[in-house]
């Protein structure tokens, strides 16, 4: 899986411009405010559907223009693929998934794996809890698409509980019940996947925790519902039975906050370091290094589907690191994949890249 | 560009109407303008008439001229088996299958706390009244297959006297549909509900 080429209308700081890749390293160069990132922002858009750094994509539109468009060309194998995906100040979207138009930019994703690394990504360690959540829900979307529309109807039913508690008058309670049954319906697959993924990332985020800082405190990730005591059952029907009974507890707390006070909007992926919430505890270097093992586990359980190993995007990650870290990063990048750098220094880069990109003026030049 | 007024006003009235944007408002306000007037005077006649007569069936809130629609009073129709739908223009997806012989209950929209609609902003409580026990066999709940369709099919199911059967409508692939290019919640949902060979 490889991108070919990104065409952006209005995207960001870009009036207009193309680009045109190669299969292995990318290198964008360019000083601060050139607009490296926002290229990256907009393989991200096409890729995964939303944007790293805004809620709403109308942000996204460049200053004096009503609408931006950013279409992505690439190939798997033989195939080739194209996604688009726009947006106008009226909040109007429009996607294409090889010429088949829609609306939602949810479903661009599960086409086109995609690993971004930001100097953002530090809040997935240090943020509130609901930076946590969307990490995992996006990576859940990406390994398995059909968690997108689960997640849309949970959030929605969510919404519509939180009205019902909210009038208050509720004659016969019914639609409450009603809408418990619904929530929880909807929350069961979602929890199931957030659990096995937790599962499935404690190995190698600690393992590439400790291969890039070089320290030796133990990494450990924990899934902590929003259901009272600790030892969540993982499936089905003991699932069920202790939403149900949480949901129960918290009947008359929920009405005076007239908001719904469990499901998996409330819960929290808790990194302990050494034993302690690394959210309260880890130290400035220390909460780099977890948010980049955060991101290249994702690429790791993204990389063990054959078609899909992802194309990584690298937003200045190197400039922040110390050299013996940098040069351990650099060693743990998986190898042969595609990725794009965006640096306005050529020499924060501990490796080779394949082609270099000059941004300047509003436009790109391709050096050799 | 300044219309006369009263031009502008047709406009303005034809845009609000769904699916109608200014420009397909401009175009039919000058047909209007410009077709034999007959025929404009036919239609501000028939809509005022339709408006007049037209109410909601007593028993079913389908559009009705009388105190019942035609399909309430319809003998050959079978009483016995209720068709629940949000609105009177689901009826008529049923109706042209030609297939479906029962009749009909329109809630006139669907429950949702978010946009203050409780049950007693729906046609239900007649629904109450006409699933008093023993004289529904079946009642299928063909809600849309929305998250508020859902909710107002579950809702209902809870009033549903136990020796009624209750049903929804299938979900999964339209006639047609090509399996490749179908999305795969939609595949999922059809693998799901599939029936015996």
């Amino acid at each position: 899986m490889r991108v070919r080429r990104l065409h952006l209308t209005d995207f960001r700081s870009w009036r207009e411009v193309q680009l045109e890749a190669h299969s292995g390293a990318n290198l964008l160069l360019g000083p601060n405010g050139s607009g490296k990132s926002n290229l990256l922002e907009a393989l991200h858009v096409c890729a995964l559907g939303f944007s790293p750094r805004s809620r709403s994509e109308r942000d996204l539109v460049r200053w004096g223009a009503d609408r931006f468009v950013t279409r992505l060309q690439a190939s798997r194998g033989e195939t080739p693929l194209e996604l688009a995906a726009s947006c106008d100040l009226a909040g109007r979207k429009e996607t294409r998934v090889d010429g088949t138009p829609g609306r939602l930019f949810s479903r661009l994703v599960g086409h086109l794996s995609v690993v971004g690394l930001y100097p953002e990504d530090l809040q997935y360690v240090r943020g509130g809890p609901e930076l946590r959540r969307s990490y995992l829900d996006a990576l859940s979307c990406q390994l398995d698409p059909n968690l997108v529309e689960p997640l849309r109807e949970y959030a929605r039913v969510v919404k519509q509980r939180n009205a019902c508690l909210k009038e208050g008058d509720q004659r016969d309670g019914q639609m409450l019940e009603v809408l418990d049954q619904q929530m929880i319906e909807k929350a069961i697959p979602l929890l199931e996947a957030r659990m096995d993924l937790v599962e499935r990332l404690v190995e190698p985020v600690a393992r590439l925790h400790g291969s890039l800082s070089g320290e030796t405190e133990s990494v450990d990730l924990f899934y902590r519902g929003s259901y009272g005591s600790e030892d969540l059952p993982r499936r089905g029907q003991a699932l069920r039975d202790r939403l149900e009974a949480r949901g129960r507890a918290l009947r008359n707390a929920e009405s005076s906050a007239q908001s719904t006070l469990f499901g998996p909007h409330r819960d929290e992926l808790t990194i302990l370091l050494a034993g302690r919430p690394a959210r309260e505890t880890a130290s400035q270097g220390q909460t780099r290094t977890l948010a980049i093992a955060l991101r290249l586990a994702s690429a790791e359980l993204l990389a063990l589907h054959p078609e899909r190993p992802p194309v990584l995007l690298l937003d200045d990650v190197f400039a922040e690191l110390d050299g013996p870290r940098r040069e351990r990063l650099a060693k743990l990048l998986p190898r042969g994949g595609q990725s794009f750098l965006c640096s306005p220094h050529r020499a924060d880069l501990p490796f080779e890249v394949d082609r270099t990109f000059l941004l300047e003026a509003g436009a790109i030049r391709e050096t050799r | 560009m300044d219309w006369s007024p009263r031009v502008e006003a047709l406009v303005r009235e034809l845009s609000r109407l769904p699916g109608v944007g200014r420009r397909s408002a401009q175009r039919l306000a000058h047909h209007l303008l410009r077709c034999p007037e007959d025929q404009a005077r036919l239609l501000a006649k028939v809509i005022e008439e339709a408006r007049d007569r037209i109410r909601p069936c007593a028993r079913c809130g389908n559009y009705a001229e009388e105190e019942l629609c035609p399909l309430c009073v319809d003998p050959r129709r079978d009483h016995g088996i209720l068709l629940v739908v949000e609105k009177p223009s689901d009826i008529a997806a049923f109706e042209t299958t030609g297939k479906y012989r029962g009749v009909y209950h329109v809630l006139g929209g669907l429950l949702s706390p978010l946009d203050g609609v409780g049950p007693d902003r729906l046609n239900i409580a007649t629904l109450r009244e006409r699933l008093a026990p023993g004289t529904i066999r079946e009642i299928v709940l063909a809600t849309p297959a929305s998250t508020e369709g859902d909710s107002t099919a579950m809702y209902l199911q809870r009033m549903v006297p136990a020796d009624t059967r209750v049903t929804r409508l299938a979900r999964g692939l339209p006639a047609g549909g090509e399996l490749e290019y179908s999305d795969s919640l939609t595949v999922l949902q059809a693998f799901e509900g599939r029936i015996p060979a």
